[in-house]
């Protein structure tokens, strides 16, 4: 079982490689063909045509997309991703700042949502038909269908203005210079509002498909004979029905961090948090082509990668599956 | 409970500033007690704070701190001197003489020089020079030899004992103490010559980390999240009042919010409306507009056979309702434009002919333009026989061009003409409208302050169809207006530049080479606390006499 696992995991990590190549040159391909060029926002209006294409020709804008496509990947596979044009620093320094914000806010929302659906999830399926259950139902049609960035003003209006229990946005004080534990509560006090907001679009889904696998575990024949036996109704629920559930769960749940991650960019832009969602964006809109496709390659690893975590994860769970 | 930046100043030290400091005795500079000022910006600059490589508006706002000029423009529109204590112009127009200021100190405690003046110039001039603002010494003596590496030096730009800067120019240059003087701004030879100029724009940590002479130093920048500056103590005006500057990036729709709960003491506004500009001021905040020298207009593709007679575009101007833009779109808060310059600009002409919303008489132009014809009962607009069916592109991100796009669509509707209105980012539009790829459309222009508009109307800079890099990109081309042009730019004296450029202005609205529909101020919202503070008609005085701002508690 080891030994496959490693083995599936190593064919599975070599299959990517090709994809990457794959979605490299249609991501590439696609930013260079859209019009405009990295200067094209600049409407300073002392600034000539000439000195424009100066500029332009220093970047290597004038070279053939076949031609930027080589230099940049002879480059890249020697790990020099280039200067983002707009920063004038390294891609991977600008991205490296960035990226462990998205992660921390994509991840806690995740938890969040985890936390909040699957026993949610579970409840409304043991009590199917009743008024929690369509309470859930309901808040939960509600939530999937409120896009995330008005969720966040709404938070920021009723939360953050009224009341005055979050800051507005950011990820700390400015000017205050906290070291230690108060930097944490301070990084956890402006964490709340973006987390909510972002965890709260996946919790809906969640907890819609954590109660129908619930009920149709529930109805399985296992189900009944456990039952039958006289086994208690917790057990049955937590321990039999519960675990098979999950296997859809965690794939879904998996799955997710993708779909988080385009939340991130508009929760990201909502509540200026520092992150990938508001780089990614900010860098298409400026045409700036060196971080372009570094991140928008790391987010396809991202969510590469989570869903060859999603089916290590049905091992953990679901005995019955093998890999080869 | 959420009031992170007001009450950082302790109470005591705030009674300093002004009157009262008559009485205390001259001391050692004194930095600080007006407080923290915190301003809200509404994307990050992305860090290149070196004014002769910054291209991104978001930079500026703190080269603009850090670095100065020679001269600068004074709300009034006179040139005032910052490096330069005194300045001289030949008559011709060719040679102008700046005398710097003395014990002026960088950041880092090195004195500035005339050394200084001259790299940054002869920067700008170099053959590797990676940024934007080559043109603006391509009108000094030699700068051609430099550039093409005849000589060592530019011949133009000398020093004259010690202290003073004579630069010389190949042709008269009217424009050459707005140039030389304040679009230029110095950095430090010290620091940056030992830089391979062609990598500047890779030199991160110089970049990132500034030294100017300006009234305030860099303390920490943290891209995406804030700025952070600080009184620079032995700035030669005397140390600045304010103890800390915050720029923090904020989000423009939530930005006001935070303003209004005390967190910003400044924002810049993309737009004014009445019921903004009511909420701030029942929260004791100041709106200030400030006039862009600019104007949206409608580009009719001059390319295209219907519209090269202008009668055709004068009955554009008439079938659409521009006052309605201003009146409604915009609240007010800004004028109908029947040329490229506002009405408090001083190139600003009297007797514009105004182009009244009126459908009868657009209509009556078309009747008399060639090919155009107009059928009453199905209410359709033929040219040449064919039903006028025209695409308007503009881009997203300006609510009022958003607004007004739909508005005409309606107008031209009422004159038998189909509008298919065509929507996108703004860079692709942009791309799409240089290649002379459309038909109808939206876009704004901004103006120098020195009246020129060259670049957008001179026939010279016209491209052919295909290609983006003609910078007259609405190709333009008139004899006169070229004439005009040329004539403003090798003209002296401001007088007879007045009646050129009016001339130049009253030209261009008799042959109204595209649309133009309206003039608009930003805005910036600022807190009643603030002291000191300049109101300034224009976005080019925006920090105008910033050493004395301070907070009142």
């Amino acid at each position: 079982m080891e030994v496959f696992l490693k083995k599936y995991i190593l064919r599975r990590l070599l299959m990517m490689i090709p994809v990457l190549v794959g979605i490299s040159i249609f991501i590439f391909f696609l930013i260079h063909i859209a019009p405009g060029d990295p200067f094209s926002s600049m409407i300073d209006p002392s600034v000539t045509e000439e000195d424009r294409e100066n500029m332009l020709e220093s970047i290597g804008y004038y070279d053939s997309i076949p031609v930027k496509y080589v230099k940049w990947v002879s480059r890249a596979v020697q790990g020099d991703l280039g200067y983002s044009i707009r920063y004038s620093e390294p891609v991977v320094d600008v991205i490296g700042r960035r990226f462990g914000n998205t992660v921390l806010l994509t991840v806690s929302a995740l938890i969040f949502s985890a936390l909040v659906a699957i026993p949610i999830g579970v409840l409304s399926a043991t009590k199917k038909y009743s008024i929690f259950d369509y309470i859930v139902t309901i808040i939960s049609f509600i939530g999937l269908s409120i896009p995330v960035f008005f969720l966040g003003l709404l938070m920021i209006k009723f939360l953050a203005f009224d009341l005055k229990l979050f800051p507005i946005s950011g990820m700390q004080s400015i000017g205050k210079d906290l070291t230690g534990f108060a930097r944490f509560k301070d990084l956890a006090h402006h964490m709340v509002l973006p987390v909510l907001a972002l965890g709260m679009i996946n919790t809906a889904s969640l907890m819609r498909y954590t109660r129908s696998a619930m009920l149709e575990v529930i109805n399985q024949d296992y189900i009944r004979t456990a039952r039958a036996k006289g086994v208690k109704e917790k057990v049955v629920i937590y321990k039999h029905a519960l675990r098979n559930a999950l296997i859809p769960v965690v794939t879904v749940l998996s799955m997710s961090l993708g779909y988080l991650l385009s939340g991130a960019i508009l929760t990201e832009t909502v509540f200026v948090w520092p992150g990938m969602g508001t780089l990614v964006f900010q860098s298409i809109l400026n045409r700036d082509y060196p971080l372009v496709i570094a991140s928008t390659m790391l987010l396809a690893i991202f969510i590469l990668a989570s869903n060859l975590l999603a089916d290590i994860l049905y091992a953990a769970i679901d005995p019955r599956i093998k890999y080869d | 409970m959420f009031s992170v930046f007001s009450g950082c100043s302790p109470k005591e030290v705030v009674e300093t500033p002004s009157e009262t400091e008559v009485e205390t005795p001259v001391e050692e500079p004194q930095v600080g007690g007006g407080g923290t000022f915190t301003v809200g910006i509404v994307a990050s600059p992305g860090g290149v704070f070196n004014p002769a490589l910054a291209t991104d508006s978001y930079d500026f706002y703190i080269t603009d701190l850090v670095f100065q000029g020679l001269l600068q423009l004074n709300p009034d529109y006179e040139l005032e001197g910052v490096l330069a204590e005194s300045w001289e112009v030949n008559e011709e127009g060719t040679e102008f003489t700046f005398h710097l200021r003395e014990g002026v100190l960088w950041h880092d405690g090195e004195p500035f020089t005339a050394e200084d003046v001259k790299f940054s110039l002869e920067y700008l001039a170099n053959p590797n020079y990676p940024g934007s603002r080559a043109s603006y010494v391509s009108s000094i003596k030699g700068a051609e030899a430099f550039k093409n590496g005849e000589a060592d030096t530019v011949e133009g730009i000398e020093i004259v004992d010690g202290n003073t800067v004579v630069i010389t120019t190949e042709e008269p240059y009217s424009s050459g103490l707005l140039r030389f003087g304040t679009n230029i701004q110095i950095f430090p030879k010290h620091i940056w010559e030992g830089e391979d100029i062609a990598k500047a724009l890779e030199a991160t940590e110089l970049l990132r980390n500034p030294i100017g002479t300006g009234p305030f130093k860099m303390e920490e920048f943290v891209p995406d999240q804030y700025i952070e500056l600080l009184p620079f103590g032995e700035y030669w005006n005397g140390a600045p009042k304010l103890d800390k500057m915050i720029f923090q990036i904020v989000n423009a729709e939530t930005g006001q919010a935070q303003m209004l709960s005390g967190g910003l003491d400044y924002f810049y506004l993309s737009s004014l409306n009445s019921d903004d500009t009511e909420l701030y001021e029942s929260m004791d905040i100041n709106v200030y507009g400030v006039t862009y020298n600019a104007y949206q207009y409608m580009t009719m593709n001059l390319t295209m056979d219907m519209f090269k007679d202008k009668t055709v575009r004068k009955a554009f101007a008439h079938a659409v309702n521009r006052q309605a833009v201003v009146d409604d779109l915009l609240e007010g808060n800004g004028s109908v434009s029947n040329n490229p310059y506002p009405p408090e600009f001083w190139a600003f002409p009297d007797n514009l002919e105004t182009y009244e919303y009126d459908r009868d008489k657009a209509l009556a132009l078309f009747a008399e333009a060639e090919g155009w014809d107009y059928n009453e009962g199905d209410n359709v607009m033929t040219y040449n026989g064919e039903p006028v069916s025209l695409e308007l592109k503009y881009s997203t991100g300006n609510k009022v061009r958003e607004q007004c796009a739909a508005l005409f669509q309606q107008n031209l509707k009422d004159v038998g003409i189909e509008v298919d209105l065509q929507v996108m980012e703004f860079s692709t539009l942009f791309d799409l409208v240089k290649r002379g790829d459309y038909e109808l459309a939206l876009v704004g222009q901004g103006n120098e302050m020195d009246g020129d508009i060259k670049k957008f109307y001179h026939s010279t800079l016209i491209e052919e169809l295909g290609s983006d890099s003609g910078s007259n990109f609405i190709r333009y081309d008139n004899a006169e207006v070229d004439r005009l042009i040329d004539l403003g730019l090798t003209t002296i004296d401001q007088e007879e530049r007045v009646g050129i450029y009016n001339e130049l202005a009253l030209l261009l609205n008799e042959e109204l080479p595209v649309v133009y529909i309206y003039h608009w101020p930003s805005g910036r919202a600022v807190t009643n606390k603030l002291k000191g503070f300049v109101e300034a008609p224009y976005k080019a005085n925006y920090y105008y006499d910033i050493e004395n701002w301070y907070l009142e508690d």
